[in-house]
């Protein structure tokens, strides 16, 4: 099975984890100030990269962790995998 | 005044003592852990003020590492998260648990609630134990990935569960392997029909209930 290793639990199976979207999207800085353009950018809007992607992803049954995975999108394999809340080791490409 | 209502198993009705499926010496034994104290505590692991009011009232000192337990004094605390644990408790009233947690840690930074109705827990024991596990959950069950101690929360017949291996039988236990699959109450039964129906092949014995 593919194995997606979690920064705490270690190795696991793909099926306990879930996708979660685009990781490297920021929030606008003022939500007040932001234009219509900047909220449909950061509401709606995706890149579809080919290759190397920094993705959430939520260990839902295991330790409900938020973490992030960059992926290939090409081949699905894993190339980083770390804690959500910092960014991610070693280069993105 | 408030009536409390007796504890009721969600395996009530369901869970039929003797032995089934294949003929021969039965592989494992089923059987549920009743009367359990369950006790949800988050906090701050690096937070000495909040692991040594935990050690003050259990007696034990709380898992850091993921994935592994502590256990002594007829207690378990097992690890489920960063900063989440399980504490469980045989022979001890969940109430007098929940409030002595509450009580020691006091005004620290923490959460503590009683889940002992919410979890149903099954104990799957026997030779053929990991053999039956393994039918739908990923998690590495071999005694070398999975000691006496550790346990993992995954999905077992794509229920959420929590995995406790209580003993692999290296020191000689006669039942071993012992695993304890902790289960949300809802999910009881439907897990209960997963693991009766797999243990088939391998024969089983079920616990009677006091």
């Amino acid at each position: 099975m593919h194995l997606i290793k979690c920064p705490w639990c270690g190795e696991r199976a793909e099926m306990e984890f879930t996708y979660g979207g685009d990781g490297t999207l920021t929030r606008p800085a003022d939500p007040e100030a932001a234009s219509d353009a900047e909220w449909t950018d950061y509401v709606y809007f995706r890149d579809n990269p080919r290759g190397p992607h920094e993705e959430l992803w939520q260990h839902a049954s295991g330790c409900r962790r938020w973490i992030k995975v960059r992926r290939n999108t090409l081949t699905h394999e894993i190339l980083a995998t770390g804690p959500a809340d910092r960014p991610l080791e070693g280069n993105a490409s | 005044m408030v009536e409390v209502l007796p504890r009721r198993s969600a395996l009530e009705g369901a869970l039929e003592a003797g032995t089934f499926g294949a003929g021969g010496t039965p592989g494992l034994t089923l059987s549920e852990r009743r009367r359990l104290a369950i006790v949800h505590v988050a906090g701050d692991a690096g937070d000495p003020a909040f692991t040594d009011a935990v050690r003050g009232r259990t007696g034990l000192d709380l898992p850091i590492e993921a994935n592994t337990t502590a256990a002594g004094n007829g207690r378990t605390i097992l690890w489920l998260a960063p900063n989440r644990w399980l504490v469980v408790c045989d022979g001890e009233e969940s109430a007098a648990l929940e409030t002595g947690l509450r009580d020691a840690l006091g005004s620290t930074f923490a959460a503590v609630n009683d889940v002992s109705q919410g979890r149903t827990v099954i104990r799957v024991a026997g030779a053929r134990a990991p053999d039956l596990l393994a039918k739908g959950c990923p998690l590495d069950l071999h005694a070398r990935a999975f000691p006496t101690g550790a346990c993992g929360q995954s999905s077992l017949a794509k229920i959420n569960v929590l995995v406790h291996s209580v003993d692999r039988g290296a020191d000689g236990g006669t039942d071993a392997p012992i695993l304890d699959v902790y289960v949300a109450r809802g999910f009881a039964l439907s897990l209960w029909e997963f693991l009766t129906d797999g243990a088939g092949e391998f024969g089983y014995t079920i616990s009677p209930m006091p």
